[in-house]
Formats: C-alpha cells, sequence, structure tokens
C-alpha cells in the first residue's frame, strides 16, 4: 500500500500505472470493447485499405479488417505472451537465485555460471533457431523468450539473497533454529520481493516489444492472428500510402511498453531502501 | 550454585581455508584462544571487554552457531560440545541469544506477533490457542501492551523493540539468556528500565544471564561476577566487586579509569594507548604488553599463567602483585 501510495504521488509513474491498467481492462473486456469482434479471423476485401474514418477509426488493413477491433483484439495476446514468459522467467530464475544465493560452494559456483551462459545467448537468434527447429509460432517465441530471461531473475534473486543472508533478522532465526527453508521461502524471499517485482515489470515491457519483433520477423505470431508486430510486419507492403495501417499497432506496442517501463521505474524508487526508510519515523 | 553452563579450553579459529578453486589457503585467525568459563545458575555473568575482543564469537560458540575448534563447553556437567552447527544449536537450545540491535533481528515485513509465533512454531507449540496464550503473557512481562503485537518493528520506539527482543527469546523458555550489548544506544532512563526488567525476568523465570558489555557503569550494577577478555582471552575474573574494587590486571585498571567518572577526578592508573593488536598478529608473551605500562622484557617471552589473586578472583598478569600497593578507587 505504501508503494502505492508513493507510485501515485510520482505523477510520471502514475501515467506509466494508468497506461497498463488501461490495456488491461482492454485486454479482459477486448470482445466486448471492439467494435467489429469478428474481424480478427475475417475478411471483407470489398473495403480494404480505407482510411480513418467514423466508421472505421483507425482505418481498415489489406483484407478489410477494422484496425481498432484487431488492435483491440491483439491487447489480450500481447499481455497473455508477456505473462506466461515473465511467469516462466520467474519460475526459474527465483529458486536458482535463491538457491545459488544461500549456500555458497560448488552447487552455487555451478548455477551461477549457467546463468551466464544463457545469459550470453542472444535472445532474437535462439528465437530464430528456433523457429526453424520447431514449427514457428508463438509458443515457439514464448520458450525462446523465457529460455533468454530467467537469468536475470536468477542475478537479482541472488544479490538479494547474498545481501539478506548476513541480515541480523536472518542470523537471529538461525539462532533459534529455523530451517534453512523456512528463511528462504518466508523471510529471504519476501523481503526480495519488491526487486522481482521491479524486475517482472521492466520485463513485461521488454517481452511485448521483443515479442513484437519476433512476430515481425515472422517467427512470432502466425496469420491470421492479431498480433501488433505480424500487423506492422503486413502493412510495409502498403507504404507510404496507407499509412494508417502500421501507425495504429506501432503506437499500441509504443503505449504498452512505455507504460510497463515507467511503472517498473516508480516501483524501483518506491522500493528503494534508502527511501522505505523514511515510511516508519 | 551449580554450574549450569562452562568452556573448558575453548579455542574458536575463524577463517582459514581455501577460497575458491584455486585459491591460496589462508590463514585462521584465533577469535577465542583457550577460554575456560564457569556460570553458576542464577548468577549473571558479565564479560567485559573492547569491541573485537572475542566477546561476541565466544557468544556464538556458547550458542553453537560457530563451531569450537578444540575445547569443550558443557550444559549441566553434561558435555555439550563437538558437534557441527545446526546439531550443537539443538544441543544447547537451553541457551538462547538476544541480539546487539533487536530492531534488526526482527524481520521488517513482519508484524512482531508473527515473529514470536514463528519461535513457539519452530519450537513444536502446534496448538495455536496455547501459543496466543504464551505471547500475551510474555508480551505482558515484558512490560507490553498485547496490541503491540500486531505492530511492524519500524512502528517501534528502540525500549520497545528490546523488550519484544527479549519476549521472543524468553518465549523459547531458555535457561540461560546471552545478553550482547543490551543496554547499547539507549538513552539512561531507558536504560535503566530495561535493566530493572532484566533483574525483574531473572527472578521470574529462573534465568542465568551473561551479559555481554563494554560499558562499565552497568556491568557494575548488574553483574554478580565479570570476566574480561583481551585479544581472545580472558585476563581477570573475579566477582563484581574484586574486580572492580581492587583490579589487580593492568588492562582492568586502565578500562576502569577509562570510564568516565562523574566526579570528574583524575585517574591514578595509567590510560589505554593505541589500539588492540590485530588478530592476525597476536604479540608473544603477555598479549597486553605492547600497551601496558608495567611490561618487562619478562612479558614480552612467557605468556603468563592464571594466579589465584583470592578466593574466586583469578588474573593472568606476571606482575599482579605489583599493582596491590596503588588500587584504584572507583565511584560508589
Amino acid at each position: 500500500m505504501t508503494a502505492l501510495r508513493h507510485i501515485l504521488r510520482d505523477p510520471v509513474a502514475t501515467f506509466g500505472l494508468l497506461l497498463v491498467l488501461a490495456a488491461v481492462v482492454v485486454a479482459l473486456f477486448a470482445p466486448w470493447l471492439a467494435p467489429y469482434p469478428d474481424d480478427a479471423f475475417e475478411s471483407h476485401l470489398l473495403q480494404r485499405l480505407r482510411a480513418p474514418s467514423a466508421e472505421f477509426p483507425f482505418g481498415t488493413d489489406n483484407l478489410g479488417r477494422d484496425i481498432l477491433s484487431r488492435v483491440i483484439l491483439g491487447t489480450r495476446d500481447a499481455l497473455t505472451v508477456a505473462l506466461a514468459v515473465v511467469g516462466a522467467a520467474i519460475a526459474i530464475g527465483v529458486p536458482v537465485g535463491l538457491l545459488a544465493g544461500w549456500r555458497e560452494g560448488w552447487l552455487a559456483e555451478t548455477l551461477m555460471r549457467v546463468t551466464d551462459v544463457f545469459l550470453a545467448v542472444p535472445q532474437l537468434i535462439l528465437a530464430l533457431a528456433l523457429g526453424q527447429l520447431m514449427a514457428p509460432g508463438i509458443g515457439t517465441a514464448m520458450v525462446a523468450l523465457a529460455l533468454t530471461y530467467w537469468p536475470f531473475f536468477a542475478r537479482t534473486v541472488f544479490a538479494e539473497t547474498r545481501r539478506l543472508r548476513g541480515a541480523l533478522f536472518v542470523d537471529a532465526l538461525a539462532g533459534i533454529g529455523a530451517h534453512p527453508a523456512r528463511i528462504l521461502l518466508l523471510h529471504v524471499l519476501p523481503n526480495a520481493a519488491p526487486a522481482i517485482l521491479v524486475r517482472a515489470t521492466i520485463g513485461m515491457g521488454f517481452t511485448i516489444l521483443t515479442a513484437a519483433l519476433l512476430g515481425f520477423l515472422g517467427v512470432g505470431a502466425a496469420p491470421p492472428s492479431p498480433d501488433w508486430g505480424l500487423m506492422v510486419s503486413e502493412a510495409r507492403q502498403h507504404l507510404p500510402e496507407a499509412w494508417w495501417f502500421p501507425t495504429f499497432p506501432g503506437l499500441a506496442i509504443l503505449l504498452l511498453v512505455l507504460g510497463f517501463n515507467l511503472l517498473g521505474d516508480g516501483l524501483r524508487d518506491a522500493a528503494d531502501p534508502r527511501l522505505r526508510r523514511s515510511r516508519g519515523h | 550454585m551449580p554450574e549450569i553452563l562452562g568452556a573448558r579450553e575453548l579455542v574458536v579459529a575463524l577463517g582459514g581455508g581455501r577460497r575458491g578453486l584455486l585459491g591460496r589457503r589462508t590463514a585462521a585467525v584465533r577469535a577465542v584462544d583457550g577460554v575456560s568459563l564457569s556460570i553458576a545458575e542464577g548468577e549473571t555473568f558479565g564479560i567485559v571487554g573492547e569491541s573485537g575482543c572475542g566477546k561476541t564469537t565466544l557468544a556464538r560458540t556458547l550458542l553453537g552457531l560457530q563451531r569450537e575448534a578444540t575445547g569443550e563447553i558443557l550444559l549441566d556437567g553434561r558435555r555439550a560440545s563437538g558437534r557441527a552447527p545446526p546439531a550443537a544449536r539443538r544441543d544447547r537450545a537451553a541457551v538462547q541469544y538476544v541480539h546487539q540491535d533487536p530492531g534488526a533481528a526482527l524481520d521488517p515485513w513482519w508484524r512482531v506477533g508473527a515473529t514470536m509465533d514463528e519461535g513457539l512454531r519452530i519450537h513444536g507449540v502446534r496448538d495455536a490457542g496455547q501459543r496466543a496464550a504464551r505471547i500475551a503473557e510474555m508480551l505482558e512481562a515484558v512490560g507490553l501492551d498485547a496490541a503491540m503485537a500486531v505492530r511492524y518493528p519500524h512502528e517501534l520506539s528502540g525500549g520497545q523493540q528490546r523488550r519484544i527482543g527479549l519476549a521472543r527469546i524468553l518465549l523459547l523458555r531458555p535457561r540461560v539468556v546471552i545478553l550482547d550489548e543490551p543496554t547499547a544506544g539507549l538513552d539512561l532512563s531507558v536504560q535503566a528500565a530495561v535493566l530493572r526488567l532484566l533483574r525483574d525476568l531473572r527472578g521470574r523465570f529462573g534465568l542465568t544471564y551473561v551479559f555481554i558489555s563494554h560499558d562499565l557503569s552497568v556491568v557494575r550494577r548488574v553483574c554478580d561476577r565479570i570476566a574480561v577478555m583481551y585479544l581472545g582471552r580472558i585476563v581477570e575474573e573475579g566477582s563484581a566487586e574484586q574486580v572492580f574494587a581492587a583490579p589487580r590486571h593492568p588492562y582492568t585498571r586502565a578500562l576502569l579509569a577509562a570510564a568516565p567518572h562523574l566526579d570528574g577526578r583524575a585517574s591514578t592508573a595509567p590510560p589505554l594507548t593505541g589500539d588492540p593488536p590485530s588478530l592476525r598478529a597476536v604479540p608473544p608473551g603477555c598479549r597486553f604488553h605492547p600497551r601496558c605500562a608495567l611490561a618487562r622484557a619478562e612479558c614480552a617471552v612467557t605468556p603468563p599463567p592464571t594466579d589465584t589473586v583470592a578466593a574466586g578472583h583469578a588474573v593472568a598478569c606476571h606482575r599482579w602483585r605489583e599493582t596491590v600497593d596503588a588500587p584504584e578507587k572507583v565511584p560508589a
């Protein structure tokens, strides 16, 4: 709650929060908000590439589909992909970071060196390679993104665990005989949660951007699904006449990524221990 | 009174071993080097000395968080040492430790009631009602309102944090409580209240205290017996009256002289000069000789034996007999 109050005091972070909340609302109610919900998959060749008008505020695409509806319908996919990727990265990275941070020795060394190896893998190239090996599609892209994003969580949690391991309250818990699993899960993890949350928020924006890029390169979402990156890609052949075709999906990507990044920065400020200390006294 | 907790020739080595796969072996440091103690049931035993003299390492070893290199620890006359930390801690569960900074010893994200509850849970109290009743009773015993249990650590004052820190440990029904600088950082009125509380609790729960401090005025008020530590060794041990009225070791005398006197009179003992030497370079012979005004050639060669001055009063100094004539006057 204090973190929320801190963010609301920061106008830039509040703007980010509003963008993210708006995207969540749009994603949840997409089928009811979109003026032509069937346009996700149906084409109307007679009304192709119409400029923005009262009937089609964002214009129509090369198959005559309403771009506004497709941008709205695409929000749900963009957020689902980002949530799934960040969730998978947390599920791998957090346990690795906790384990490596808690104990010293060969296990910690091995875990962190493996983390470093994964950090060195270029995200796009892995995604393209996986797309060649498996069927290109949004599932493959998500696997590639999760495989390259978990090391960031492992590093963050590793650093937090190393810091907290020396904290007096952890020492006191060991002193009264608490089991290490209890200390790690009930005490170290909650204290590391702000750092994980900040990393996750920024990771959401990053994943949306990369997923759109993969869609653009043709190894992400496949037509005819309403993917923002894919829409920008399809618009290339119709430029510069149909300027509205890539502009609106592109704006959606820009605003959502911006929202997550601003919110992440605000959260980082709110979670800063030097600022947090002032809440009590 | 019978001995409840004892140490025989305890040596604790810190550090040492290899760093990394190809790292060089680093030399271990003997933070506690041949300490023997005998703490009687029901007494308050003070351990004093400058910071870095090994007080806290000694405490952590008695507790079982740090493994001794050699020597024995006795609990109720039975050997309770020789095992690695988690097991050693279980062997000596009757000994508990209250941290120097009890505020930092509480998880900032947990309400203090939940922290206390957790301690009981770890110690196998299954029944939630019983845990709640014991917590309420203990909060009352340390003079806090039961409503405090829903507060977070940062919402408590320094004195309240200390009371919570004590309550949390006493809930586990220890017999020996190691208090590490229990009055550090408190203003005088709060300090007096905490000391009074400690005395009340000792009577009420039949506790034995090991009181670690560098504040001599506090030690004098609460301790029955005192051991003075210097660089990992006990240099003087005796009852509080003996040590304060007739200190024999030059280090004890210098410490007493360095304590501020309210009447502002000058001290007769030579003041302490310089910092204590590093544990990595322990002086040969008597460890105190480089800073000692009475040091002679012999002191730099032979470690002094521990001599008995009077019943229960022991000192490790070659020249303690010469300090008899100039007893340090300490204000009552």
